[in-house]
């Protein structure tokens, strides 16, 4: 689904990816750690198509991203997912979602599915500035998956939310993940990463650690910080 | 995919109207403003000319200002200056411009450039005067003058013909509506629009966009387009206003002078878009304001078209300067003067790409 070799990409002088590679299988749920600073976000701007690389190379759905052709295809194939919450305060939350059905050009009982899926269906008529900071994340969600796609790449998307959100949140990542979804997803939390199939441990711009969580225990380490002390090597 | 940029534009009309005291406020805004600037200049009719010719002390008016001639009730004045730039000479309430190079007087012949501003009216009292034949009769006095005085007239900026179809409908209520028109249109347009970008990048929707297949044009355009509807609504309203409770005699038809405001629209938005790729908002509105008050101030204190060449071609890069003179022109003298129109065009066109320039360069970096 996703293939990254020997990504490379700085701002100024400052390199933030060196070199990364990432592979994401169809259909598999892969999580992306690593501390701030590390350049998780930067490599999903480059995959997403939003930054460039200055080097290596991105294909998804054997598509390689660099082809401003081939990017405008992926664009409309893939959900993301952002940090914050990036839709229209001054729009309820249907109002939203039709939004996201005319720019995809999908019809507007679309967006009644994709409140059902993400079980927001009781705040349609709010405004999205309205919203909590849980239901806002689950709004976000809903407009990712609007077009349902088969990758979606999502960047801390629990972040804001509380337990019962959080839990709410994967419940209905799995129940999608059933029709076949691959999923590249960035959390800060590492018990999260239990919910992936695998992960990748960014440190000092590189791909730290990829395996997964059997293999990181396997290996004696029980947390991310135990991670970066044994590739510290890296910084050099 | 019917009807695509339709829908997304109506869900940006929302966005918009939704707030219906803020929609009430961009519409009332500008004619609660255009009607109280009304009863303001209308209140002394003398006012506007009294401050011209009383400005000046005794003092000063004795070293600047010969009095040429007095007679029916009028004067034409000469207000000297040794050094290049503008004299006038005045003639009752009509203003004439009398453009000299350094040392224009001392040359043999000395030269100078007379304009009279048919399209640029200084003041609402111009105005009451070119209602009948003594604007003419001062327009020969002045050229007259010039000739006793050994000046070798160069030419009328605008020529006598805009001279000829002098109207009879000039009421004594004449105000600057075209300027107010102007600051009302800017105020609320290129700071709407430049504010609605603003708070896209604020609340990080524009940093969405790059992440959604909707094309910059489709997004730009769903913005303007909304804007653009109100704006040429405003426009309508306040002509109407001016040809109803004003009673400016609009010597050209209404519709037309409403249809060929749009140009002006546009290129208001355009700007704005412009303005609006600023990266802080203090910066947005400073610019905005900025390329609104200066041709407004530029116009009060001289007429435009008799500015250095480049002053004039900096001014026209702003829409004020073309709409005010394409709109008086409209209005008060029956005569559209084409040339603003591809200036108002290029201008809309210009700043559009620039700002889509600027944001294109802002991505895949």
């Amino acid at each position: 689904m996703l293939e990254v070799k020997g990504l490379y990409k700085s701002y100024g002088k400052k390199a933030v990816l060196r070199g990364v590679d990432l592979e994401v299988r169809d259909g598999e749920i892969k999580g992306l750690i690593g501390v701030n600073g590390a350049g998780k976000s930067t490599l999903i701007e480059c995959v997403c198509g939003v930054k460039k690389a200055d080097a290596g190379e991105i294909l998804i759905f054997g598509k390689n991203n660099a082809d401003r052709k081939a990017r405008k295809e992926i664009k409309s194939s893939i959900g993301y997912m952002p940090q914050t919450f990036r839709l229209f305060n001054d729009l309820t939350v249907a109002e939203n979602l039709r939004y996201l059905c005319a720019v995809y050009g999908l019809p507007k009982e679309r967006s009644l599915d994709v409140m059902k899926t993400c079980h927001i269906e009781s705040e349609a008529k709010v405004l999205a500035g309205d919203l909590s900071g849980g239901y806002r994340q689950l709004l976000s969600m809903a407009g990712a998956l609007i077009h349902s796609p088969k990758f979606l790449i999502m960047d801390e998307p629990t972040a804001a939310m509380d337990p019962i959100f959080r839990r709410e949140f994967w419940n209905i990542l799995r129940d999608y993940k059933k029709g076949g979804a691959t999923f590249l997803v960035i959390t800060h939390y590492f018990e999260e990463l239990v919910e992936c199939d695998s992960f990748v441990c960014l440190a000092e711009g590189k791909a730290a650690f990829n395996g997964s969580i059997a293999e990181f225990k396997q290996d004696g380490m029980l947390n991310i910080e135990q991670i970066l002390n044994k590739y510290s090597f890296l910084r050099e | 995919m019917k009807f695509r940029f339709l829908k997304i534009m109506g869900y940006e009309a929302k966005r918009i109207f939704r707030n219906k005291v803020i929609f009430v406020m961009l519409l009332v805004f500008a004619i609660v403003m255009i009607v109280l600037l009304f009863f303001v200049q209308s209140a002394d009719m003398n006012y506007v000319a009294a401050v011209y010719n009383e400005s000046l002390s005794e003092e000063q008016a004795q070293e600047m200002v010969t009095v040429i001639e007095e007679g029916i009730g009028a004067r034409v004045v000469f207000v000297d200056s040794d050094e290049a730039g503008m004299d006038m000479a005045k003639r009752a309430q009509a203003v004439f411009y009398i453009r000299l190079e350094k040392g224009a007087k001392e040359k043999d012949p000395p030269h100078a450039t007379l304009y009279y501003d048919a399209a640029n009216r200084m003041n609402w009292a111009l105005a009451r005067d070119l209602k009948d034949d003594r604007t003419k009769i001062a327009y020969d006095e002045v050229l007259e003058y010039l000739k006793s005085w050994g000046i070798k007239l160069n030419t009328a900026y605008f020529e006598t013909v805009q001279i000829e179809p002098l109207t009879k409908k000039y009421t004594l209520l004449q105000m600057p509506f075209a300027e107010e028109i102007a600051a009302c249109v800017c105020l609320i347009l290129m700071l709407g629009i430049a504010y609605s970008f603003a708070r896209d990048r604020e609340t990080n929707v524009s940093k969405n966009v790059a992440y959604i297949p909707i094309g910059h044009h489709t997004y730009f355009m769903s913005k303007l387009i909304p804007y653009f509807i109100l704006g040429m609504l405003e426009m309508l309203i306040l002509c109407v206003i001016g040809s109803n409770l004003m009673k400016i005699g609009f010597e050209t038809n209404l519709f037309l002078v409403w249809i060929i405001s749009g140009v002006f629209v546009s290129a208001v938005l355009s700007l704005g878009l412009l303005f609006s790729t600023m990266r802080s908002q203090i910066s947005t509105v400073f610019l905005g304001m900025m390329s609104m008050l200066l041709p407004l101030f530029v116009d009060m204190l001289v007429v435009t078209a008799a500015l250095p060449t480049f002053v004039r071609v900096l001014l026209c890069c702003l829409p004020v300067t073309p709409f005010l003179a394409l709109f008086n022109g409209m209005v008060y003298n029956g005569v559209i003067l084409w040339q603003y129109i591809p200036i108002l065009a290029a201008q809309s066109v210009g700043y559009y790409f620039a700002a889509l320039l600027i944001v294109k360069r802002g991505e895949r970096v």
